[in-house]
């Protein structure tokens, strides 16, 4: 579980959070969803340690024992190292990371890592590509690649998909589904989104965010979706 | 494509060729205008004392020991310029430490550091020591502003994901700084040359380009200052664009 606890938080004279709290639960899709400004990338960059709170404090909780975060994140742009091909960019995140065991992973047990999560995210011809060959939705595709190849517990993403048509889109949500329905951590992921559509397809719970400091102004569990929710949230944003 | 691109070829060429003339030219007036050998020699007579040079042996050991100082200097100053720039780069503390020593050296006249070189070295090394001085700042500064230019989200990334400081270097910072680096090293090229040739005519090692334009002054024969001086700069241009070819760097 995350723990946003009595955070505050101001840019420029502008209090974006006072004493904001907020909980997402482990094992979960959770989205902040809400307009343009309100908010929702620093309250993801607090919650992934990015960005450090004016007040209060975030806690990372598994089977209720507080622990140290460790997290992995598709940020807005792909943010992959042009110079490099697709397997040195995920090669490079994994040489230092350690296994559950505390272990770090062998060349060949990186090697194989990354040819699994290519294959799943349909890019296994493309490893020793360059990233200035690949199209916009590819390159998202590596960076969902390095967040779910990185052994974290938690998942972060900031609109990854905000810049892709909606054809890419689509498709890129069908990549998120086939790695996180095959990741063996089944982690907890906070996405932030503007996109109800979005929101509604990938989210098992969505926090609407608005308001000046902002407040979580509703929660909607998946089972509570209907074929109004969508204006429904709309009115709350 | 083919016919296209080697006609854009021939007209470049023509074109250098049109303004090599018209200096040439312009050079040769000059020279009648002053209508004085020992004041400003003809470009006839410069063109076939620097061929007469190059057919001398004593001219290619002499071209042999100035080319081995700049380079010795040119090469020592990259390296030192490229590790002390990431540590400036990556740490404040390092290049406040260091960043006054490179002010002071960038504002020193270069005979001030020959001078001081003249006492503390042999007459060989002054010009490898004066080069470096001239060149590491150089190096130096271009490699800070290579390492800081470095995409800051590309830092936060490798940062989130636990990237290790040593990969961070050699996948991010040096790959960032290289055409920094590179832009530097160049620049560095072309004034050590003028820096080592200088400390060779006042330390005066015996073979030297700098004690033979110093030999053609006292011997007034501007005909051979002018070729040596042509030496230096088709060495200096010769290096400054192999070392751009070899690092894939573009000079234009």
């Amino acid at each position: 579980m995350i723990k946003l606890d009595d955070i505050s938080k101001s840019y420029g004279g502008r209090e974006l959070f006072s004493h904001f709290s907020a909980e997402f639960p482990e094992h979960r899709v959770s989205c902040i969803l809400g307009a343009s400004g309100v908010g929702k990338t620093t309250l993801i960059n607090i919650a992934a340690g990015l960005v450090p709170p004016d007040g209060g404090r975030v806690v990372f909780e598994t089977d209720g024992k507080e622990r140290a975060l460790r997290g992995s994140y598709v940020f807005q742009e792909h943010r992959l190292l042009p110079w490099l091909d697709v397997h040195d960019n995920l090669d490079l995140v994994l040489k230092n990371a350690k296994k559950p065991d505390g272990a770090f992973f062998t060349k060949d047990e990186r090697n194989e890592l990354i040819r699994r999560q290519l294959a799943l995210v349909g890019l296994e011809d493309y490893e020793l590509a360059n990233i200035n060959e690949l199209s916009g939705g590819m390159v998202q595709r590596v960076a969902l690649c390095r967040a779910f190849l990185y052994p974290s517990e938690v998942l972060f993403l900031d609109e990854p998909f905000k810049e892709l048509d909606p054809k890419l889109k689509d498709e890129l949500y069908e990549t998120f589904f086939r790695a996180y329905e095959n990741d063996s951590t089944k982690r907890t992921v906070l996405f932030v989104t503007h996109d109800i559509s979005e929101a509604l397809r990938l989210a098992d719970t969505i926090y609407v965010l608005s308001g000046l400091p902002a407040e979580i102004a509703g929660k909607f569990d998946r089972r509570d979706y209907d074929e109004g929710l969508a204006d429904r949230i709309k009115e709350l944003i | 494509m083919d016919k296209k691109l080697s006609g854009g070829a021939f007209a470049l060429w023509r074109r250098r060729i049109l303004i090599v003339i018209f200096w040439t030219a312009v050079w040769e007036i000059a020279y009648l205008l002053i209508g004085r050998d020992i004041y400003f020699p003809s470009p006839v007579s410069v063109v076939t004392t620097f061929f007469r040079l190059l057919t001398e042996q004593k001219s290619w050991a002499v071209i042999g020991w100035s080319l081995y100082r700049t380079l010795f200097a040119v090469a020592l100053s990259a390296v030192l310029g490229v590790i002390f720039g990431i540590a400036g780069g990556l740490n404040r503390t390092v290049y406040d430490f260091i960043n006054p020593l490179m002010v002071i050296l960038k504002s020193t006249p270069v005979v001030s550091v020959i001078i001081i070189a003249i006492i503390w070295f042999r007459s060989t090394d002054v010009p490898i020591f004066s080069g470096f001085l001239m060149c590491f700042p150089i190096v130096f500064t271009g490699t800070v502003a290579g390492v800081r230019s470095a995409d800051p989200k590309l830092v936060e990334m490798s940062r989130f994901y636990g990237v290790r400081r040593t990969d961070m270097l050699k996948a991010l910072y040096f790959p960032s700084a290289k055409p920094y680096i590179n832009a530097s090293v160049i620049s560095a090229i072309g004034i050590c040359w003028k820096a080592v040739a200088a400390a060779e005519v006042l330390s005066m090692p015996r073979l030297s380009i700098g004690a033979n334009l110093f030999f053609a002054k006292t011997s007034l024969d501007p005909a051979l200052l002018f070729a040596w001086t042509a030496v230096i700069i088709l060495l200096s241009f010769v290096f400054e664009t192999v070392y751009a070819k070899v690092s894939g760097y573009d000079k234009t």
